[in-house]
């Protein structure tokens, strides 16, 4: 008994740490999400009932066809801010509030988060890219 | 002949030029598809690869699942211009995206006029190369594309796996041959004129092993003797568009600036 409750005197200021830590990263995550999510919805899904399900390959040849990689969330570069490891690596629209960064008109901060847009085949998306020097 | 890794481009195009002769060569009716059905195909395939040029006005739909099971219907226009041996013009205007290309015999210049971002590629001299390289090097599909090959039959057919004569058809008031084909991903259908100018009038696409089977459906207007304005076939970027990159196929990840 004695033992049990020393023990828990002990953890308390762990538990409110990790308490703590849970709450703040359900933040940024919820953050990260909603502004995928709602990017996604208005690339993906014009309704917001759901997203597109990515077909196994093109709906519109019979014949020779090349599948364009388009890699889902995941990190970009080793050694980025942990922002980086958990935005999406390519978005089919910018998310709101993202300023023109350079001359050129082909580089968009978000956040921090700096994204350029590419066609993949016929598709343009936006990718994150290394802040510009 | 799907090429999975990255080539030069040298050896695609030889490839390409040495595996579509090896075809052209070894190619005999595939398995189990019903002769008339493959004569049908060969004869419409053979006509289109004689047209020096040709406009196609094609309506199509094609199905979007949503995660939930639910199926949409997106609808686009599609003008297909072509001068052979080395230009090209495809104009999409759709529900979804609207684009343009056009190849001028030197590169391929693609635009997104919704977004007003374009991108060029240097392409090689004629259509059928500039093709392959456009699916080889940045995966750039264009529908109707499997009859802008010289050999459409040769692409068409080169993973069927078995095919039928379905019958005579009318399709928007054409007479028509119906055709039923299988192949490994998709299950496919055209209708082809009953004429002296054997043209495929619709097209139907099933990707089957996809749950509710989404579809792509197309029905063409064909004009054989088009006038074509002077600069169709030269890419002009619009005002305040913005030049971007093509990514190269296979790179998965956003490459440094």
């Amino acid at each position: 008994m004695k033992y049990a409750d020393s023990r828990s005197q002990l953890m308390q200021p762990f538990k409110l740490l990790s308490a703590l830590a849970v709450v703040v990263g359900a933040m940024a995550v919820t953050t990260m999400d909603s502004w995928i999510n709602d990017a996604q919805a208005r690339g993906l899904s014009a309704y917001g009932r759901g997203a597109y399900v990515r077909p196994y390959r093109p709906i519109d040849t019979v014949g020779r066809y090349q599948q364009v990689e388009h890699p889902a969330a995941v990190g970009y570069a080793a050694g980025q801010r942990a922002a980086y490891n958990t935005a999406a690596a390519v978005l089919p629209y910018l998310p709101d509030n993202c300023s023109i960064e350079d001359d050129n008109g082909t580089i968009y901060n978000c956040n921090g988060l700096y994204y350029r847009p590419y066609y993949q085949g016929t598709e343009v998306n936006y990718m994150l890219v290394n802040p510009p020097q | 002949m799907k090429i999975k890794r990255r080539l030069p481009l040298f050896r695609i195009t030889y490839l390409v030029s040495v595996l579509s002769v090896a075809f052209v060569a070894t190619s005999a009716q595939p398995a189990d598809v019903e002769p008339k059905a493959d004569q049908v195909l060969r004869k419409a395939s053979d006509f289109l690869g004689t047209l020096k040029q040709f406009k196609i006005d094609a309506d199509s739909t094609s199905d979007h699942l949503l995660s939930t099971g639910q199926k949409l219907q997106h609808a686009e226009g599609v003008i297909v211009s072509v001068q052979r041996p080395d230009r090209l013009r495809v104009d999409i205007k759709g529900e979804r995206r609207n684009l343009q290309l056009i190849y001028d015999g030197k590169k391929v210049s693609l635009l997104d006029t919704t977004r007003n971002l374009y991108a060029q590629t240097a392409a090689p001299a004629t259509i059928d190369a500039a093709l392959h390289h456009a699916v080889d090097n940045f995966g750039i599909r264009l529908p109707l594309s499997d009859l802008l090959y010289t050999n459409s039959y040769a692409v068409l057919s080169e993973n069927v796996e078995s095919g039928f004569y379905v019958g005579k058809s009318e399709v928007r008031g054409v007479k028509t041959d119906h055709l039923a084909f299988r192949a490994d991903e998709v299950d496919w259908q055209v209708w082809i004129e009953d004429s002296r100018t054997p043209l495929p009038r619709k097209l139907v696409i099933t990707l089957k092993w996809m749950a509710a089977a989404p579809q792509y459906t197309v029905w063409l207007s064909w004009d054989l003797s088009p006038k074509w304005s002077d600069n169709l076939y030269t890419f002009v970027p619009p005002a305040n568009a913005r030049k971007i990159d093509f990514l190269p196929v296979q790179q998965n990840t956003p490459p440094k600036r």
